[in-house]
């Protein structure tokens, strides 16, 4: 069967599970709402900006973490890279699309970054100095111009960017401890991250060029992978303040942290949809690693 | 039944199975337990029937898992905060809430030693007990316990792993039976995300599926009638694998076993759908189906995120993020699980887990803020078969670098795991085994 076929195929029997599972979102719905049910473990999620469709990265063939593509309206999939057989992470996509990046295995243990052209279907790479080191959780500034990224190279891990080329590495942060998982405000003034240098790891902000920092978390365990919202107002992030991995939400300032999945399994990695009102999660509750949707109230 | 795929080798011509595929097959299948010689009936009474070793190749954390520094330089104790545990007193990082939880169930070592900081030298002396690097390795634990327990039902020692434990350069030596020779080695069974299991030792019959195991005795006879045309050195081949191999997949028990579509839906979704969290459900079910030994593996590669590797524990890059991310909370949920999957079965009055590594990781973070090798202390986890849960053998230093009281060798892990497998010390001495190693008694 072609690949066509088989997506029409496919679409027939997924699309009344899509539709259903998006309009309970977006009607505020019995939440959350499981995307996926393959149950193979799954990272880093994006909604894309049409939100019609996902990337993430799944474990889904032996010894290979690689990234996909997932259609909402008819549960079809497609690698989003194929013919690598490197491991493959962390995806993100400039707003206009054109740019893509994700983090790649290489010489090991080293993590390179793939920086793609969507347009000129053409590849380049920031490869880090020692060969040891990694580049992870990359992120689009809003008008495209810069990636930033944790870099764990000479002076521990950082936060740093790059332009499109690989090129004009500046090193954002200069702290004790690790610094990862960075993204944009909307407005592109500030860089929203996670970092341990007073201790534990907590979310802090710096404005975009690096510098002016500010703490925005204080709880007693982890608060990682923080995701600023459409409209600038709220910030996603994972917390095990409560005992187990959650989805917490809280204002941009640091103010009115609160959870949203509530749940003995493990919830991870949030990612926003463009409509601002609901995020895209991994969880393990059902046993399985799996996307869900949940609404933001 | 879920399924099982076997290998893909069995060359065959119209007279059927040809020679050279069937010294192939010898050359691939060396498990052979139930036919070597010397071999005894059990041990008498032993306080533990079966072996479960949860093998982390790559060398976990302790500093990040179970023996955190809190007040350690911040050189040192990395970013990870510590949580209570249900031992008093006693605190773990915040990356394994589910085991420290659950500590009540089992002990914890903190003084472990090893002798070498490659990974494939320290993981043959942490698996046979000796106190130094070889050219030929002394015959692992499971080989040794499979000597002298089991019978034929089943195989007496079984790996969980795609194939050999490895690095990217090449195999554990001590992996199987050493100075013994490959018909000790362990009988490997890969397990998939999904349960679905290769063997890939039996590279023999393409093809051969569960259905076709139904008409075995068919199948038998005709490899029987082989078995008699060849010359002996196939024969003793054929004869292991008759006696041992075959009868995992040819006995109704051994089918059962390892068939984990029979396990209740919750229970699978427990161990959640990775290859760790199935193989030790996989674990489990031969544990309770008979097998003496069974070696869980977290991956066959010890390296992260090589081309070629399953993530194994060897984070000399993004130590922090990877164990955030992955490694902790997917060994915090499995092991959990398979503790009380043990309880609550009663299996873990009769099974002894232990829970290891090769080695810890370099206390002191390195220049690109992660983790290298360090073998000179780290941590291990001991539950069932009498140990005393809840407690805390050995200690480490202030910066978890050397142990501070107790160290706790190889050859002590070896002779524990023996000596309640129901090998004795008269009996080790007799294999010439373990010589001058001593029963961890602390844990009892």
């Amino acid at each position: 069967m072609s690949y066509s076929r088989r997506k029409r195929a496919s679409a027939r029997l997924f699309a009344p599970l899509i539709w259903l599972a998006c309009a309970a979102c977006a009607r505020g719905g019995p939440d959350p709402v499981r995307i996926t049910t393959d149950g193979k473990l799954k990272l880093s999620p994006v909604v894309l900006a049409d939100g019609k469709e996902v990337v993430f990265a799944i474990h889904d063939r032996p010894n290979a973490v690689a990234l996909v593509r997932l259609d909402l309206s008819d549960g079809t999939r497609q690698p989003e890279y194929s013919g690598s057989t490197a491991h493959q992470f962390d995806p993100a996509y400039s707003r206009d699309g054109r740019w893509a990046v994700y983090a790649r295995s290489s010489t090991a243990p080293q993590l390179v970054l793939v920086i793609h052209d969507r347009a000129e279907k053409k590849d380049t790479l920031f490869r880090p100095r020692d060969s040891r080191a990694t580049a992870r959780n990359p992120a689009f500034a809003p008008d495209g111009s810069v990636i930033v990224f944790s870099l764990s190279d000479h002076g521990g891990q950082q936060i740093a960017s790059v332009d499109h080329q690989g090129n004009s590495l500046k090193i954002l942060t200069n702290s004790a401890g690790m610094n990862a998982w960075p993204a944009f405000s909307p407005d592109g003034r500030s860089i929203v991250f996670g970092s341990s240098r007073n201790g534990d790891f907590e979310i802090y902000v710096m404005d975009a060029g690096g510098g002016n920092v500010r703490r925005l978390t204080r709880s007693p365990g982890l608060d990682i992978r923080p995701a600023w919202s459409p409209d600038g107002k709220s910030i996603a992030f994972t917390s095990n303040r409560d005992g187990n991995y959650e989805i917490y939400i809280m204002d941009a300032d640091g103010s009115h942290p609160r959870n949203l999945t509530t749940h003995a399994g493990r919830d991870d990695h949030a990612a926003w949809h463009p409509d601002g009102a609901r995020l895209l999660y991994v969880s393990d509750r059902a046993g399985g690693s799996d996307l869900y949707m949940i609404t933001v109230r | 039944m879920g399924l099982i795929e076997i290998g893909g080798d069995w060359s065959r011509t119209c007279q059927g199975m040809t020679r050279r595929s069937l010294l192939r097959v010898g050359l691939a299948a060396p498990f052979a337990l139930g036919a070597v010689e010397g071999w005894s009936r059990a041990a008498e009474s032993p306080r533990a029937k079966s072996i479960l070793l949860v093998w982390l190749g790559g060398g976990p954390s302790h500093l990040d898992l179970f023996d955190p520094k809190p007040n350690a330089p911040a050189e040192y104790r990395g970013p990870f905060s510590t949580i209570a545990t249900r031992t008093p007193g006693v605190r773990y990082s915040e990356l394994v809430p589910r085991l420290a939880a659950r500590s009540d169930q089992y002990a914890l070592i903190r003084s472990n030693v090893n002798y070498h900081d490659g990974h494939r030298e320290a993981a043959s002396i942490g698996l046979t007990g000796v106190a130094r690097e070889a050219r030929v390795y002394p015959p692992n634990f499971g080989s040794i316990v499979a000597r002298k327990r089991g019978d034929d039902r089943l195989p007496r020692f079984i790996s969980l792993a795609k194939g050999p434990i490895r690095d990217g350069v090449g195999p554990v030596q001590g992996y199987g039976g050493g100075t013994w020779g490959r018909g000790y080695d362990p009988f490997l069974i890969g397990c998939s995300e999904t349960g679905e299991l290769a063997i890939p030792s039996l590279k023999l019959a393409e093809g051969l599926t569960p259905a076709r195991l139904a008409d075995r005795r068919a199948m038998l006879e005709e490899l029987d009638r082989f078995r008699r045309s060849y010359d002996a050195r196939a024969e003793t081949v054929w004869d292991d694998l008759n006696r041992s191999a075959y009868a995992l997949l040819t006995s109704r028990a051994g089918i059962a076993a390892l068939d984990l579509a029979r396990e209740p839906r919750a229970v699978r979704e427990a161990y959640g759908q990775t290859s760790f969290g199935q193989s030790c459900l996989l674990g489990r079910r031969l544990v309770e189906a008979g097998v003496p030994y069974v070696q869980v593996n977290w991956s066959q590669y010890v390296e992260v995120y090589y081309a070629f590797s399953d993530y194994g524990w060897d984070t000399h890059a993004d130590n922090f993020g990877l164990l955030a991310e992955w490694h902790a909370p997917l060994f915090d949920r499995v092991f959990s699980t398979l503790l009380d999957d043990l309880q609550s079965k009663g299996l873990l009055e009769t099974t002894l887990v232990v829970c290891m590594g090769e080695f810890g990781r370099t206390p002191r973070i390195n220049d690109i803020g992660s983790r290298d090798h360090w073998h000179q202390c780290y941590f291990s986890l001991w539950a069932g078969a009498g140990v005393k849960g809840g407690r805390v053998v050995g200690e480490s230093d202030a910066r978890g670098e050397f142990p501070a009281r107790f160290e706790v060798t190889p050859a002590m892990v070896g002779t524990t795991i023996v000596e309640l497998a129901g090998i004795s010390s008269a009996m080790r001495a007799e294999l010439r085994v373990l010589e001058g190693g001593r029963v961890i008694h602390e844990l009892f």
